[in-house]
């Protein structure tokens, strides 16, 4: 494999989306290359910095559920 | 030993036999990175609203007309009908008057948390703010890229797919989001250890 990592090859490495072979050769070169770990780790804490969550206000979601209630057939108890 | 993850596909399909609890899983299981990918774009609470309930009440129409044929793609799907309509609100920015409590705040932040202090609350609405503010600073194409693959939690395979983008240049945006980022963060001083 081409020694030449980039930063793209990192970003697919970070997100566990690049191929088995570039991951293998990070995996086994990663201690000798501290550039390539000086920018993993910058990812890693800009989206620890960034890792937050929000939700929808509860009415809204009810208000879907009960849309999509509104589709299914009505059960007969007859 | 957990029990195996009912597949999306299978959700769907158990929603449009009838079974309603199936389609409650689907919502609770993509909620969060739908609607957080969908605040983030639009960095309005309210606009974030509507249009997550705009999505899934696409979803449920498309569903139940059978126009659903993408198996176990429904986040992809659904973030394709969420970034559209993002996109079109943002342009449009048809926004709704803002309903402030006492202090001038959005009362929407304050509701649905109960478990956690006022202080922690304040805390932690004031720093996602701060941080929304600085993705929202982002170049469009970047801050895309970035909301899509963070929260959403789309490949970048997807994401191209999404935007009818280059993979490469997918990734590219994502490398120079996380500079600017990084810039912003040195230069407003917020703590990057």
């Amino acid at each position: 494999m081409n020694t030449a990592i980039t930063h793209s090859e990192l970003i697919l490495y970070y997100y566990n989306e690049c191929s088995a072979e570039c991951k293998a050769f990070i995996d086994n070169n990663l201690a000798s290359n501290p550039s390539w770990s000086a920018y993993l780790e910058q990812m890693a804490e800009l989206f620890h910095e960034f890792d937050f969550a929000e939700l929808p206000h509860p009415t809204t979601s009810s208000i879907i559920l009960e849309e999509s209630l509104s589709y299914l057939p009505t059960v007969s108890h007859d | 030993m957990d029990a195996p993850m009912i597949t999306d596909g299978v959700l769907i399909q158990r929603y449009i036999a009838g079974n309603q609890a199936a389609f409650e899983t689907l919502l609770k299981r993509h909620k969060a990175r739908i609607f957080t990918s969908i605040y983030v774009l639009v960095n309005d609470r309210y606009l974030a609203e509507d249009i997550f309930q705009e999505v899934f009440i696409k979803v449920v129409q498309s569903v139940n007309a059978g126009k659903y044929n993408h198996e176990d793609k429904f986040l992809p799907w659904a973030m394709r009908i969420a970034r559209n309509l993002s996109i079109d609100h943002i342009r449009s920015r048809k926004r709704m008057p803002m309903v402030t409590d006492s202090e001038g705040g959005d009362i929407f932040d304050n509701i649905g948390l109960f478990e956690k202090s006022p202080e922690q609350l304040r805390i932690e609405k004031d720093k996602n703010a701060h941080l929304r503010s600085l993705i929202w600073k982002l170049p469009e194409e970047q801050r895309e890229v970035l909301v899509l693959r963070h929260y959403a939690d789309l490949s970048f395979k997807e994401i191209a797919a999404l935007t009818n983008s280059n993979l490469n240049t997918c990734i590219g945006r994502m490398h120079y989001a996380v500079l600017n980022l990084r810039k912003m963060m040195q230069k407003n001083a917020v703590a990057v250890k």
